[in-house]
């Protein structure tokens, strides 16, 4: 078979690392969230972080659309 | 061992304030900033500087590019130190200018340094995940900056960029709450490095509404500057830096907590 590492594929490898690995650094961030929370005593700290990644998800979302018009002028 | 040392650790009193206040912080930064113009466009030169230096950097190494902004604006709480010792000089009444943020400097605390390290080292795994991420979803390697900005806009779908969204929100998010009010804490009293943190933290899930709007404010003013090839930075630098001193004074309560320099 072309271009395998211990028996993967390029697409198997790409598949693990996007549910493995990706989903890993997820729960690894969510952990340090809650400890934090925890820890402050900050009582509405989900909250926070809650609103941050969706106005974070938005205006994201938002750059890449003024951006994409950009470059096709 | 007396009672302060026994909960050395326990993060400071925090207020609970309006969704007005990044208004007025904002106002009250640009005050500061007209008192003292010199130092505010040198600590923006400075910034400019920096985004170029990170311009060129990705130009030679297009896949650094999309960590390499934010890792650089991860460290703006701690380029600004100067500036938060022009404002509390300031409040107190006093003229400061560009001879008393280079003091502030080069007195330099040493749990500053840590923040410094722990922000630099954060902004590097962000990099690294950031270049991860697009080598796991990039169908052939990306060679220069040009081929990646296409790939990132244009032909990615959305399942890389909502992954994004979320890995880099969660990060963003977790690092605006430990410094948001840390570094003008650590400079002004003597509190511990993880009491700074926790204390900004606290403030932070205190305030969930005004502090979202307020990482808001910084993010929109960073873009802005960065899509006017840095210019921007001259004035939003000072600005923001400023601001955020009066926003530290307006969310801690840091009266138990010894003056640094009394």
């Amino acid at each position: 078979m072309e271009g395998t590492v211990f028996g993967l594929t390029e697409q198997r490898i790409a598949e693990l690392g996007l549910t493995w690995g990706v989903g890993g650094f997820i729960l690894l961030m969510l952990v340090i969230i809650w400890n934090l929370a925890r820890e402050s005593k900050a009582g509405r700290f989900g909250t926070f972080i809650l609103f941050f990644v969706l106005a974070f998800g938005i205006l994201g979302f938002a750059m890449k659309s003024v951006l994409q018009w950009l470059m096709n002028l | 061992m007396n009672a302060r040392s026994v909960a050395d650790d326990a993060p400071l009193p925090v207020r609970a304030i309006g969704a007005a206040r990044p208004s007025a912080w904002l106002r009250a930064g640009w005050r500061d900033f007209a008192r003292s113009p010199l130092a505010g466009l040198v600590h923006g030169a400075f910034v400019a500087i920096g985004g170029w230096v990170v311009v060129l950097v990705s130009l030679r190494h297009g896949w650094v590019a999309p960590g390499a902004f934010s890792g650089f604006v991860i460290l703006g709480p701690i380029l600004v130190t100067g500036l938060y010792e022009i404002s509390r000089l300031h409040a107190r009444g006093q003229a400061a200018g560009l001879r008393d943020a280079v003091a502030a400097w080069r007195r330099g605390t040493a749990p500053l340094v840590w923040l410094g390290l722990l922000l630099a080292a954060l902004g590097t795994l962000w990099v690294l995940v950031s270049a991860l991420l697009f080598k796991l979803f990039a169908p052939a390697p990306l060679r220069g900056p040009l081929e990646f900005l296409r790939y990132a806009l244009v032909e990615q779908g959305e399942t890389l960029f909502a992954l994004w969204a979320v890995l880099g929100g969660m990060g963003v998010a977790v690092v605006f709450a430990v410094t948001a009010v840390s570094p003008p804490l650590l400079l002004g009293r003597r509190v511990g490095f993880r009491q700074a943190l926790l204390t900004s933290v606290r403030a932070v899930g205190e305030n969930p509404g005004p502090m979202t709007l307020w990482a808001l404010v910084i993010l929109v003013a960073t873009s802005a500057s960065i899509a006017t090839g840095m210019l921007g930075f001259l004035i939003t630098v000072p600005v923001l830096g400023h601001a955020s001193w009066h926003a530290y004074r307006d969310l801690v309560d840091a009266e138990s907590a010894p003056l640094r320099n009394p």
